[in-house]
């Protein structure tokens, strides 16, 4: 990354701290990245945005089967399992 | 702050294939098909959006980890290949209803049940709840084709390489497309 404007007027994306949360830059690049947020308030928060969706995604994901549907998925799997050992 | 890569979804997978010829053959295959049949439900939420095709999905899930968890010659194939059977499944499922019917059924906020949250505290639950659902809603507005990245790298956990053999298409893709999906989301979320 090479020297940028730190301020409300940087125009570092989004994806560029994607990339980096993704850790897909160098160490040296990632140097550079972290001298870069210590001054520049508009990346801090872009990076933060990024956090925060990841984040999102990952306590979105965490559904629960409704006990019904547990409860059938589990009598399928045992009727399926019941019929091998029978034909063995 | 240093970056660093994620971390990869511990392959439990792999460690319950290389149970099936042993001693506890019978529960890790219980386990695997409990599995198979979880994951096709929330792929069924999220990505397909349609709930009344997740029980369609996760009996083909079941049956098709049934035949061919014993055939995984690599343990640590066998992800990627139940993330690829499961969206086949879901797919296939929707497909066939699309044809049955010509009403396109969308995915109700309340069809999504989510797993209780820790905190005590009933307000902040309520608060948590409401954040999910306003995520998910987000989610499930991205076009297929980020959705489906998002939720194998950031959801699911995948791997760039194992999103990449799951959807058939190149890792410089699932990466473009996972920005794409993360700046889509922040978007709609803010």
């Amino acid at each position: 990354m090479s020297r940028r404007r730190a301020d409300e007027h940087c125009d570092i994306s989004l994806l560029h701290w994607s990339q980096y949360l993704d850790g897909e830059f160098s160490t040296a690049a990632c140097r550079r990245c972290e001298a870069h947020l210590a001054e520049c308030p508009a990346c801090r928060a872009r990076l933060r945005d990024v956090r925060h969706t990841v984040r999102a995604c990952r306590t979105a994901g965490r559904i629960a089967l409704p006990q019904e549907v547990r409860s059938r998925a589990r009598k399928r799997t045992q009727a399926l399992l019941a019929g091998k050992a029978k034909g063995r | 702050m240093p970056a660093s890569p994620p971390a990869e979804a511990p392959d439990r997978y792999a460690d319950l294939i290389r149970q099936l010829d042993g001693a506890n053959d019978g529960a890790a295959m219980e386990r695997l098909l409990t599995d198979a049949q979880a994951l096709a439900y929330r792929f069924s939420l999220l990505v397909c959006g349609h709930a009344e095709d997740a029980e369609d999905a996760m009996q083909d899930a079941l049956l098709q980890t049934y035949k061919n968890a014993r055939r995984i010659r690599q343990p640590r194939g066998f992800r990627t290949w139940l993330y690829r059977t499961v969206k086949n499944a879901c797919l296939m499922s929707r497909r066939t209803k699309a044809q049955q019917m010509t009403r396109m059924a969308s995915l109700d906020a309340d069809d999504a049940p989510e797993v209780p949250a820790g905190d005590p505290d009933p307000e902040a639950q309520t608060a948590a709840a409401l954040e999910r659902r306003r995520f998910q809603a987000a989610f499930r507005q991205l076009p297929r084709p980020y959705r489906l990245v998002a939720f194998l790298r950031d959801v699911e956990g995948l791997s760039t390489r194992e999103a990449a053999d799951v959807m058939g298409i190149t890792e410089a893709n699932v990466k473009q497309r996972l920005h794409r999906a993360r700046q889509m989301l922040k978007d709609a979320l803010a």
